[in-house]
């Protein structure tokens, strides 16, 4: 599911390389300290999660190492 | 087991097979550490743990059916992309390769950073009109990726980009924004790699520093 980032996710983000023409590949720690590695944000404002992560909050995010 | 659509199997046609007929490969699924399996026919993926025996009831309409509802069979929704395993003769001579002069046959983050010698334009395509590459002052940001006008030539459509470009975002890139960056600008130069279901093959370019202030342009949007 596509999730829009709050505004300081968006802030790292645009300080960082992209890893496409419009797209971030990165890795995530959501609140429940699952980790997430290399989903896809767009625009950085549009973070791709699985469907099941809709209400968790993000806590660390970081460009993946591919 | 996935079935796999056509720009999959378009995917995986610009792949080495790894004997007849199959291809071993990893797969990137969204949200998910990499798996392995072998695609057959470049139509069916069949992951590792798997039993083959799926493969022969696949074949059969009925049986097709009850493995989609028992969601023994999928579509490759979480399909990020596909990459054959290179062999150990492949690695061998991909080493050799990479002893002759550099090509730009790989991604642009793999290419070695050059500075622009004489004025040139470029573009960027993308689903959004409000791109947060491009500052308010009209630069680009550090390691923002666009292409050549030249190749930009090959776009007709929002949808031609995202295939040239293998942009995993299936939104067509509608918007395309023009840079013009002054001369000693530090770029990248690469091709883009199929990824993303997308063939990619389309030039692509890192502004490893961005570009200054007043340089871009746009967008003008193109038909989806």
């Amino acid at each position: 599911m596509t999730i829009r980032l709050p505004e300081k996710w968006t802030r790292f983000l645009v300080r960082q390389p992209e890893s496409g023409m419009g797209y971030q590949r990165v890795d995530v720690r959501l609140a429940n300290n699952r980790k997430i590695k290399d989903v896809v944000v767009f625009n950085a404002e549009e973070i791709e999660l699985p469907d099941d992560c809709g209400q968790c909050e993000i806590e660390e995010m970081r460009i993946h190492d591919s | 087991m996935e079935l796999l659509n056509e720009d999959r199997q378009s995917e995986l046609l610009s792949q080495p097979e790894s004997g007849m007929g199959y291809q071993n490969v990893t797969i990137m699924l969204r949200g998910e550490e990499e798996r392995r399996g072998t695609v057959f026919n470049t139509e069916y993926l069949l992951y590792s743990e798997e039993p083959v025996s799926l493969l022969q009831r696949i074949t059969e309409p009925s049986q097709r059916l009850l493995m989609s509802e028992r969601k023994e069979l999928g579509v490759g929704e979480r399909i990020l992309s596909l990459k054959v395993i290179q062999s150990e003769t492949r690695l061998s001579s991909r080493v050799r390769e990479s002893s002759l002069p550099k090509t730009t046959s790989s991604g642009a983050d793999e290419a070695a950073e050059e500075e622009l010698q004489e004025e040139e334009e470029f573009k960027r395509f993308s689903a959004y009109a409000n791109d947060r590459r491009v500052t308010p002052s009209r630069g680009l940001l550090p390691g923002t990726y666009a292409t050549t006008a030249e190749d930009a030539k090959q776009v007709k459509t929002g949808r031609d980009a995202v295939k040239r470009y293998a942009l995993p975002n299936p939104k067509p890139a509608v918007h395309v924004f023009t840079i013009d960056p002054p001369v000693r600008t530090k770029l990248k130069r690469g091709i883009a790699q199929p990824a993303y279901g997308q063939p990619g093959g389309g030039v692509e370019v890192i502004f490893v520093k961005g570009s200054p202030d007043k340089t871009v342009t746009g967008p003008v949007q193109i038909p989806p």
